[in-house]
């Protein structure tokens, strides 16, 4: 919670993005407003389909334009556009002032070479450095996020390593070049729960002593919980709850919030209660508030008018009609 | 009764599914002349019960041998030694014709609902399936059965004539559901049934397994990485290291007041939904990865990651000794003092930072009363 500045290091105006069929777009995100400073951690949160891993990546143009368009809005790396960038600057950007970790360690890394020669790939692609100075920053970068025997391990193929020492070496990469922004889309949903812990643990501390502004995208606030300086809460292609981790989780404001919080085991005691219903499928979502048909709270009032995004307090906003007048839960209550 | 190996049964019942000691290897190289260079114990001489209408939650890391181990329960694969017994019959000298006619009894909800459902075949033909490969049912039978189970999961009849694609992840894991219950199983193998869906979902589809155990009598066999929805839904918990039991007992007992050091390292990863109380906790990350189980340290396996272990644990391998209450511990360390226990034992490890450095325990004599059952496991 860094409010060093007005400007964040990233921030999201008026996204919105758009599914491509058949000639007319569709769109699955809408308004949304972010925004990320130094040393920040940023949590985005929500079900699958909810837009978190498009909005994502929509800041480093990773979407394919045949499929998916980001139709409006702006996304600026401290004040500079990055949508209308053209694509030989965006190159510069992305992996040098961006650094994105993937969802899938097994999937994001190449099989038929080393680990040390697809780490220094990009490192000498951005930067001036000789085949043998590469490879010492890649040693230091092994260690960096802690990998033991990085000499051992730089020469090896990534089938012979475990999936958390493959998320480590994505972290890597990602962190090679010292980017100011750092985009991790569900680091750790592929991981095992020990592995898990410490993959965000080393994220987290990245985003510290790097000084980079980080957000991270998951479906479980758990995770959350754990690293994450403020929160916001996609459903349905919006925002509908932004807050820092305290109070998200203590005073939740948004019926959702509360919802996905009761769904995590240990919040409450005897049963689980999952939110019945299914989110809104891309782009087909229910007139007024898109959460109101599956709202334990709503009123017939709620499919009518669309609500904003309010600002409550100086670092809290939700998006409900009724949120002034219901007293939802939050943990440890 | 007293069961086999001091392991004592509270009531009369007799277990639904009992193995024995059973273990498997994976031949993982041979040399040119296809000799054995080298092989895999995935499980290693593993003794669990599960008695009928409850649920024995099977937790540990990718490779401990959890998925394995079921796999073996259900005979879907051979075990190399032990005895496996469902419901009287010993599993492992049934013949083809026979495990045939048993297979309705014991079925299996797979982890990843989008692979586990053919996408070509509407969703009527997937979960009708396993009745028609049992051959017994008449069209009518079989129409109605669906329809039935389709409403017991939570989903409209017309869903039967549309494809998987029309469906999210968790109505898919439903359907996934109803096919493993068409054929009214007593027991059933759930294989990380919720690791591949979104938290909100992953609480319905879990609260759904529960109503069906309880409505339907089912015996399940819950494993997951995830000790968190374990608890949630088990009532004994085994916990599996590199192919061992390293504890196993009671789900509270196992969540709370847990023995094995390594039980302590998976308590203390489950993320805790409450920042403050995630701050001030201290956490015990542990050293590296899980070893190879290709090489398998020696004595206790998990003796190189531990902050408590001592120059024992790398000679001797643990017995699982199993107390009156059924709650059974392997570790050296844990049994010669009773108060590392819970909470205890996670400050001790906690404060053992270095792995390596044995700690000075006191040996303490256990009290008579509490005097474990006979040790079990080499």
């Amino acid at each position: 919670m860094n409010r060093t500045a007005d400007v964040g290091a990233l921030s999201i105006g008026g996204l919105e993005i758009s599914l491509v069929q058949g000639g007319r777009p569709v769109p699955v995100v809408t308004g949304v407003n972010l925004s990320v400073n130094k040393k920040e951690v940023l949590g985005l949160v929500g079900e699958s389909g909810s837009g978190k891993s498009l909005t994502s990546l929509a800041a480093t143009r990773l979407l394919d334009p045949r499929v998916v368009r980001t139709t409006a809005g702006s996304v600026k790396l401290f004040g500079k556009e990055l949508l209308t960038l053209p694509e030989a600057e965006m190159r510069r950007v992305r992996g040098k002032e961006i650094g994105i970790i993937f969802q899938d360690p097994m999937t994001s890394l190449d099989p038929a070479f080393t680990i040390g020669y697809q780490l220094s790939c990009g490192l000498r692609w951005h930067t001036d450095l000789t085949r043998a100075a590469a490879r010492n920053r890649v040693l230091e970068l092994l260690g960096l996020v802690g990998i033991g025997d990085p000499r051992r391990r730089v020469d090896q193929y990534p089938h012979q390593l475990s999936g958390g020492t493959r998320q480590r070496v994505m972290i890597a990469m990602a962190i090679a070049c010292e980017p100011k922004v750092l985009i991790a889309d569900e680091p750790t949903t592929a991981l095992d729960a020990t592995t898990q812990a410490q993959i965000l643990e080393l994220i987290a501390s990245l985003a510290t002593t790097m000084e980079m502004a980080t957000v991270i995208t998951t479906h479980d606030l758990g995770v959350v919980a754990d690293v994450c300086d403020r929160v916001a809460v996609m459903y349905a292609g919006q925002i509908v709850e932004c807050a820092t981790t305290d109070e998200l989780f203590y005073r939740p404001k948004h019926p959702y919030t509360e919802r996905l919080l009761q769904s995590l085991p240990g919040v409450r005691a005897g049963r689980l209660q999952g939110i019945p219903g299914q989110p809104p499928r891309s782009g087909r979502f229910p007139q007024g508030c898109r959460f109101a048909p599956r709202c334990p709270y709503a009123r017939p009032g709620c499919s009518a008018d669309d609500p904003e995004l309010t600002r409550l307090q100086t670092d809290h906003a939700a998006r409900c009609l009724r949120e002034a007048e219901l007293e939802l839960t939050g943990v440890g209550a | 009764m007293s069961g086999v190996n001091g392991v004592t049964k509270h009531d009369g019942s007799a277990p639904l599914l009992t193995l024995r000691n059973v273990s498997r290897r994976f031949v993982t190289g041979r040399d040119f002349l296809g000799r054995v260079q080298q092989s895999v114990c995935a499980v290693d001489n593993v003794s669990i019960d599960v008695d009928p209408g409850t649920t024995l939650g099977i937790v540990g890391e990718s490779g401990s041998g959890k998925s394995t181990l079921g796999r073996l329960a259900l005979r879907m694969i051979e075990s190399d030694a032990g005895e496996i017994d469902f419901s009287g019959e010993d599993l492992r000298r049934l013949s083809p014709k026979d495990l045939r006619q048993l297979r309705p009894q014991m079925t299996m909800i797979f982890q990843d609902p989008y692979s586990a459902l053919n996408p070509r075949w509407t969703v009527g033909r997937s979960i009708a399936e396993p009745l028609r490969i049992n051959g017994s049912s008449t069209r009518e039978a079989t129409h109605s059965a669906v329809v039935d189970m389709l409403a017991r999961v939570g989903l409209d009849a017309d869903a039967m004539h549309r494809r998987p694609a029309a469906f999210s992840g968790g109505q898919r894991q439903r359907i996934v559901i109803a096919r493993a219950l068409i054929t009214r199983p007593r027991l059933v193998f759930c294989d990380e049934p919720v690791s591949a869906l979104d938290v909100s979902t992953r609480a319905q589809v879990i609260g759904l397994l529960e109503d069906l155990q309880r409505d339907l009598g089912l015996t399940y066999l819950f494993v997951s990485h995830d000790l968190g929805i374990v608890e949630s839904v088990s009532d004994r918990i085994a916990v599996m290291y590199l192919g061992s039991v390293v504890e196993i007992g009671n789900a509270e007992t196992v969540a709370r007041e847990f023995r094995h050091p390594y039980t302590a390292s998976l308590v203390s990863a489950v993320p805790a939904p409450d920042p403050r109380a995630q701050r001030v906790r201290r956490r015990i990350v542990l050293n590296g990865d899980p070893p190879s189980p290709v090489d398998p340290p020696s004595g206790c396996t998990f003796h190189p990651r531990c902050p408590l272990a001592e120059p024992i644990c790398a000679r001797e391998k643990p017995p699982l000794q199993i107390d009156a209450a059924g709650h059974g511990v392997a570790c050296h360390v844990t049994q010669r003092s009773t108060d590392l226990i819970g909470a205890n034992l996670l400050a001790r490890m906690t404060d053992a930072r270095e792995p390596g450095i044995s700690t000075t325990v006191p040996a303490r004599v256990p009290a008579p009363d509490s005097a474990p059952a006979s040790a079990s496991m080499p």
